[in-house]
């Protein structure tokens, strides 16, 4: 896995006026916890962290987070969570956590389902997918960008589960349920049938909802 | 066209729309998403004129989701009719929505069929939206 350094400063000052102020100069307010120490807020800049992510394929990264004016140094550590702005996708607040090389860490990891699968292409199916991350425990060394899937065998009514790829990755502990579906190849909606549903719709159209006066009634007056 | 089964009461207040929708407003179940910029309250016709021009021009391939429900019912009073003598009759029903919540979401389809399907949809709707796509753990992209 490639290493990837991030700068940052010790934040005085915490809440949300102290954040806004941190935000409003580009940077971003974060946090490092982890190893049962005193969490640290702290700075980053908006930038250097957006090239990081943009560059990456999943938001669980290994960075090394270096803290200035710190005795803690260059510190290990894993983006356990990123918050965005909910319409315009900007990094509000980022917590990061302290690991180590030798200790196995909880994180997820995204599945890439790869190739056209043909049930799609030979009989217009839907390929359905299932679960898009799944939750592993493993040394920082082993954690995976992705876990590819093939899928371009696979034909209608066919499902692809966690416990078909555990056996690629041994040195992976899989923490979800192993008949999570990951893949599922669906059969295309027949036309009829949507007709129908559509024939449905336009006749509930004209009915109203029953009204529950009994409930009404009950209800004292104020 | 989508309304709630049963109610416990049949009239409501109308309510306030302050803030951001900061449930609902990741992709959570297909790749592409209609994203609202602008809070509304979009009817139950609206929603199902949306879903029709989405499924027509995806040609019925692909999956679709509605990530909202019209669960607010909508009280009019009848027309030439002098102020008072209680709230009107219920006429329709509303999805309360606030900016950023994820209306339709989509996948199994080509992007720019996807873009052309939301942007159709966009146009049956009373408030300003954006296309969006799936990005790394669920992070939504313009």
């Amino acid at each position: 896995m490639k290493q990837i350094f991030l700068n940052s400063r010790i934040r005085e000052g915490s809440g949300k006026k102290a954040a806004h102020k941190t935000r409003e100069t580009g940077d971003i307010p974060s946090v490092l916890y982890g190893h049962k120490e005193d969490p640290i807020s702290l700075t980053i800049s908006g930038h250097d962290l957006w090239q990081i992510l943009h560059q990456a394929t999943s938001e669980h990264l290994i960075l090394h987070l270096k803290i200035e004016d710190s005795a803690e140094g260059e510190l290990l550590t894993l983006v356990r969570d990123v918050q965005h702005h909910p319409v315009s996708g900007d990094i509000l607040h980022v917590d990061f956590q302290r690991i180590s090389m030798n200790e196995k860490v909880k994180v997820g990891v995204p599945i890439e389902l790869n190739g056209i699968a043909r049930g799609v292409k030979e009989f217009g199916g839907i390929l359905d997918h299932g679960v898009r991350e799944v939750n592993i425990k493993c040394t920082p060394k082993e954690i995976p960008e992705n876990l590819p899937i093939d899928v371009s065998e696979m034909l209608i009514g066919n499902s692809i589960h966690l416990s078909d790829i555990m056996m690629h990755y041994p040195q992976l502990e899989f923490l979800d349920d192993p008949i999570v579906t990951l893949a599922h190849v669906s059969p295309p909606k027949k036309l009829e049938l949507m007709e129908e549903e559509e024939a449905a719709t336009e006749e509930v159209e004209g009915e109203e909802v029953p009204e529950e006066e009994g409930a009404e009634k009950q209800k004292p007056e104020e | 066209m989508l309304m709630p089964k049963k109610t416990k009461y049949r009239k409501q207040q109308r309510g306030r729309m302050r803030g951001l929708a900061y449930r609902g407003s990741k992709i959570s179940f297909g790749e592409f998403g209609l994203q609202a910029e602008a809070p509304a309250w979009i009817t139950n016709r609206q929603i199902e004129a949306a879903r029709v021009a989405i499924m027509r021009h995806i040609n019925r391939q692909g999956k679709l989701w509605i990530r909202i429900f019209p669960d607010k019912p909508v009280t009019v009073k009848p027309a030439e009719t002098r102020m008072g003598k209680g709230k009107g009759a219920p006429e329709y029903w509303v999805a309360v929505v606030k900016p950023g919540r994820i209306l339709f979401e989509l996948e199994g389809v080509e992007t720019d069929i996807a873009r052309r399907a939301m942007q159709l949809a966009a146009a049956k709707l009373p408030i300003k939206t954006k296309f969006v796509r799936r990005v790394a753990s669920g992070k939504v992209a313009g």
